[in-house]
Order: C-alpha cells, then sequence, then structure tokens
C-alpha cells in the first residue's frame, strides 16, 4: 500500500510542479486566453490533449475488460477512434480559420457563426452539457476504484470514494484557475505516462508474460469473429457501436476545441496524423494484451479489473502501481477536460448568451461554473456508486451527443443549411434517440429488433432528413446566403499575410461574429 | 482592416478524388458488414496474428497511411497554411 500511494503521490506532485510553473508563464488577460489557450501549441499537445481527453481511464477497465471477454470486437474503438478522427483533417481549415477570425471557443461558437444563431449556440451547448455530465461522474468514480486498488483492498469502498474524488477535486484548483493552457500542459505529461507508459508495459507483458502472440493464436473462433447476421445482437451491432462512434468523435466539445488550440491549420492536421499513431500503438498493444490473457482464467473471471489483476500478478506491487499510475494518468485528463469544456460552456454559451459578459466576468463565471459542476458531480458520484445503470446512462448519452453531428459536419460543407433546419434536426433527433433508449435502457439504447442499430444513428438519420427538408422549405434570405457564402470563401482561401502587416507587427482584430439572425 | 491576399487552392479537384476516393475505400472496408463479417471469420495465422486480428488493424494502418500521404502532399504543394 505504501508503494501504490507513493507512486501516485509522486506523480500528482509533478503534475502540480508543472502547473505551477506554467502558471506563471501563462497570461489570462482575456478570457479567449483562458478558453483556448491562446491558439499557440504545436502538434505534439494538439495530439496528446486530444488523446488524453478521448481515452480516459476506463480504456483499462471497460475496454481492457471488453478485450478479455469477448476478444478481437476489442478492437471496435481502435477502428472508429482512428476513423473518426480523420474528419478532424478535413475541417482543421474552416474551423481553425473561422476561430482565428472570429475569435470562437466552443463548438457551438462555430455554430452560431455558421447559422447566424444564438439559439442554435445554446441548444447545441446544453444538450453536450448534459451529455457530458454522467462521463464526469463516471470519471470520479474510477478515481475511487482506483484508490481502492492502490489500497490493495485495506480501504473500503466509501472511503476510497471520498479519497480518490478528494484528489481530483484538489487538482481542479489548477483546471479552474488556468484554463486550456494548464489542461493542455498537464495532458501531455499525463499522456507520456498514461500512453507512452502502457505501451512499454503493454510490450513487456505480450514479451515475457505471454512470450508473444502464441495464446492469442490458440484462442477459440468465437473470439476472434466479429458478431454475424446469426448473433444474438444482430449484423448492423459492430456497424452501429463503429458508425456512432466515428460520428461522435468530433460532437464532444472538450475533443472538438483541440482545433481551435492549435497554432495554424498545420499543426491541427500534423496533431490528427500524431493522434492516429499514439491511438494505434497504445490502443493496440492493450488489446493484443487482452486478448493473450483470455486463457488465464483468474484474470477472465473479472474483466474490469484485469489489468490490476494481470500485473500484479505478472509483476508483484510494483508493476501494480505501475498500472495504477497509468489509469490515474489517464483519468486525471479526461476529467479535467471534460471540467475545463462544462465550465467554458456555461460561461460563453449559456450565460453570456443570456447576459453579454465582459472578459473577466466570463472567466469568473467558467470558474464557477467548473466548481458547481466537479460539487454536484462529487454528490452524485458517491450516491450512485453501486448503481450499475450509470454506464448504461454514460452509453445513452453519446446516442444524445451525435446529434450535434449533423449540424456540424452539414454546415461545414453545405451552405444551404441554416438555422431552421439545424434546431429542428436537433431537436427531432434528440427526441428519437431518447425516446428510443427509454425502452432498450438495458442495452444502452441498441435496438434489438433493428439487428442492433443504436437509437442514436436512427436519430442521426431522422435529424439528417429534417435538416435537409427544413433548408428546401424554408430557405435562407439573400442576405444570410450572401453572409454564408462570404465564410466559406474564407475558409477555402489561403491567405498570404502581406509583408507591410507582418512586418508592422500589429496583430489584426478579430471580427465580431456577425449578429443573430433569429 | 487587414491586408491580406487571398488565393483559392488550386487543382484540388484530383486531390479530392485521390484521397477522397482512399478514405471512402477506408470507411467501407470498415463498415461493411459484408465485408467485416467475412473477414473476422478468416483466422489463418499470418506473422503471428490470425488474419481477423489483422483485419481490424490493417483498416487502421490504411487510413493512417492514407492521411499521412495526404498531409505530404499539402506540406509539399504548402497548402496546409
Amino acid at each position: 500500500m505504501e508503494i501504490t500511494f507513493t507512486v501516485l503521490g509522486a506523480f500528482f506532485a509533478v503534475i502540480i510542479g508543472v502547473l505551477h510553473v506554467a502558471n506563471k508563464k501563462s497570461s489570462l488577460s482575456t478570457f479567449s486566453n483562458y478558453a483556448v489557450g491562446e491558439r499557440s501549441f504545436s502538434s505534439w499537445f494538439v495530439a496528446m490533449a486530444y488523446t488524453n481527453s478521448w481515452w480516459p481511464g476506463a480504456t483499462f477497465t471497460a475496454f481492457f475488460g471488453l478485450g478479455i471477454a469477448a476478444g478481437v470486437i476489442g478492437l471496435y474503438a481502435l477502428v472508429y477512434t482512428v476513423l473518426g478522427v480523420i474528419a478532424m483533417y478535413f475541417i482543421a481549415r474552416p474551423v481553425w480559420k473561422w476561430g482565428k477570425r472570429f475569435d470562437l471557443r466552443t463548438q457551438s461558437d462555430l455554430l452560431a457563426l455558421r447559422y447566424g444563431s444564438q439559439g442554435v449556440k445554446t441548444l447545441s451547448s446544453c444538450i453536450s452539457a448534459l451529455a457530458l455530465f454522467p462521463w464526469l461522474v463516471l470519471g470520479l468514480q474510477a478515481m475511487g476504484a482506483l484508490v481502492q486498488w492502490a489500497s490493495l483492498g485495506q480501504l473500503d469502498v466509501t472511503t476510497s470514494l471520498l479519497v480518490g474524488v478528494g484528489v481530483i477535486a484538489v487538482r481542479q484548483i489548477w483546471t479552474v484557475q488556468m484554463g486550456m493552457r494548464g489542461l493542455i500542459i498537464s495532458d501531455m505529461v499525463q499522456g507520456i505516462v498514461a500512453y507512452v507508459g502502457s505501451s512499454v508495459l503493454c510490450i513487456g507483458l505480450l514479451l515475457f508474460l505471454f512470450g508473444g502472440f502464441k495464446n492469442i493464436q490458440e484462442l477459440p473462433a468465437a473470439n476472434l469473429t466479429l458478431p454475424g447476421f446469426d448473433s444474438p445482437v444482430g449484423g448492423w451491432y459492430y456497424f452501429s457501436l463503429v458508425a456512432a462512434g466515428i460520428i461522435g468523435s468530433l460532437c464532444w466539445p472538450m475533443i472538438f476545441t483541440r482545433i481551435y488550440t492549435g497554432g495554424s491549420v498545420g499543426e491541427v492536421k500534423k496533431g490528427v496524423i500524431q493522434t492516429m499513431i499514439i491511438s494505434l500503438i497504445f490502443y493496440g498493444l492493450l488489446i493484443l494484451v487482452a486478448m493473450a490473457a483470455i486463457p488465464m482464467l483468474g484474470v477472465a473471471a473479472n474483466p474490469e479489473e484485469a489489468w490490476f489483476v494481470l500485473t500484479q500478478s505478472a509483476g508483484g506491487t510494483w508493476l501494480l502501481a505501475a498500472a495504477l499510475l497509468i489509469v490515474f494518468a489517464a483519468t486525471m485528463g479526461f476529467v479535467d477536460g471534460v471540467v475545463q469544456s462544462l465550465g467554458t460552456q456555461v460561461a460563453n454559451d449559456i450565460v453570456g448568451v443570456i447576459r453579454p459578459l465582459r472578459d473577466k466576468q466570463e472567466i469568473i463565471v467558467a470558474k464557477v461554473a467548473m466548481g458547481v459542476f466537479v460539487g454536484l458531480a462529487l454528490v452524485v458520484a458517491y450516491n450512485t456508486y453501486n448503481w450499475p445503470n450509470l454506464v448504461n446512462l454514460a452509453q445513452i448519452s453519446y446516442q444524445v451527443i451525435i446529434q450535434l453531428s449533423v449540424p456540424i459536419f452539414a454546415g461545414l460543407f453545405w451552405k444551404r443549411g441554416n438555422r431552421i433546419a439545424a434546431i429542428a434536426g436537433m431537436v427531432s433527433g434528440t427526441v428519437i434517440a431518447v425516446g428510443m433508449s427509454i425502452p432498450y435502457f438495458a442495452e444502452a439504447g441498441t435496438i434489438p429488433w433493428l439487428a442492433g442499430i443504436s437509437s442514436g444513428l436512427v436519430g442521426v438519420a431522422v435529424n439528417l432528413v429534417v435538416y435537409v427538408a427544413c433548408s428546401y422549405t424554408f430557405p435562407s434570405t439573400t442576405l444570410e446566403r450572401t453572409r454564408v457564402s462570404d465564410l466559406f470563401d474564407r475558409a477555402k482561401a489561403r491567405t498570404l499575410v502581406d509583408v507591410d502587416v507582418e512586418s508592422s507587427n500589429t496583430p489584426v482584430a478579430p471580427e465580431t461574429a456577425p449578429s443573430s439572425s433569429s | 482592416m487587414s491586408a491580406e491576399k487571398t488565393t483559392v487552392s488550386p487543382n484540388a479537384t484530383p486531390k479530392v478524388v485521390v484521397f477522397g476516393g482512399l478514405i471512402v475505400v477506408a470507411y467501407v472496408i470498415a463498415l461493411a458488414p459484408p465485408i467485416y463479417i467475412s473477414l473476422s471469420a478468416v483466422h489463418d495465422v499470418v506473422a503471428g496474428l490470425p488474419l481477423s486480428v489483422w483485419y481490424m488493424f490493417g483498416v487502421c494502418i490504411f487510413a493512417v497511411l492514407t492521411c499521412s500521404a495526404l498531409y505530404i502532399y499539402e506540406s509539399v504543394r504548402k497548402e496546409l497554411d
């Protein structure tokens, strides 16, 4: 117990030290600096921040457990991650350029600009905030489970949870204080420990514990085959998992805003490729270890805890401490990303729309909102710690948040889409997704009579049909069409900065987003 | 006001056709039920791993290579901004 807590404590101290140093150098004079880190980060920071927000600590418990329980299907998360992040490559140019030009800070800011509507902004932000909250609760609960493992079973559930959430709460002092800049800098340190560390650990396990891929070669066909049409879950089940993941990848606000944090379009695009490579290596190795561990009955008996059981049995307390450290780093990065995103959205997209705020006021509102969300999540985490359906609720939130994909992607590539279409599409898609999820709550929204298609995908289909129909039925005014055309031209244009402007060293004042036409 | 010159990226169509086509191929291989069901049912061992495992990795590696090639292409043509 001393070893595990010493390792975790030392790492926590390193993170706090890094944040202290970074805090002295940071400038938080404007809300933009606070919310998007001055749009100044290189590709590696963009990639690691994306990875840290995308792969939470649950990767090493739930997803590793899935690899052990079901085999090759555990790699589905890698497929949807790699194919999903490609979308970031293609939207990098319009999103980053509009972001820089119009001082956009959130995903909903972009929708407000594209559709010229504050209603779209607030609606999309409310949907994403509601979808994020269950994941914040799960993140805090994961910390509790981690502390219990670190105590080698000596602490009870309640104490473990209180210690775990206490650690995360202390960490939030710096997230609240420093905003995005602190988040991205700490993501780099946490990401190296979590993903580089786990890759090294997995290579070691494959070489020295399993002697290569021998166990995987001898697995039964059921562990090596994806579900077909004759399976209980249906032939569209795998499609549904991967498609929802791809569509949803850029709907999460803490993922989307990574585009704004890059120093240029090129840095964002390079960051996309680095994200793909990091995910391919670390997650690929992780699931290979899970599959190699399938024959070990002791591990397979409790898949969710398999990562800890496996490492402890392979290398004793020190290796368990390394495994805990990896999960700790991944969990902290994820929770920080969610908290920062929630606070920024409330200040920028909800309160800021109701009552326009100055920069300092926005920062204060964001900090208060972050504190409120963490406090609320602590209470819910404590009271629902043994409620198994929370995971289902979090998965259903995925079905809801993918409804943002239609206004985001259609809006970026199709000029005709307008605010009526965006609002009508999002509302109808969300109603369908929630309505169809309720009867299939236990299946996390997967619908058996549709051969495994999820409620969220049905909602997206309806959302898209409504969006297209409304775009044609309620065409935009000539003025609005001209404004949107101008936006698209700006995104396509390759800007060559005039020598005089560059040498004058005078920053170009960002334009304000066009006022609402609603 | 800023003094900016703008030019629209020339010859965008071949790039869209070639790289867009390759990315569509990646999505089809990953998402078409007849493809993933049949390929994941092949368990012959190649380079230490069953083919069904290589199928999953193959989709991802193909996507990474396509995106990397696109980045290099845009970088060489100075289209990255």
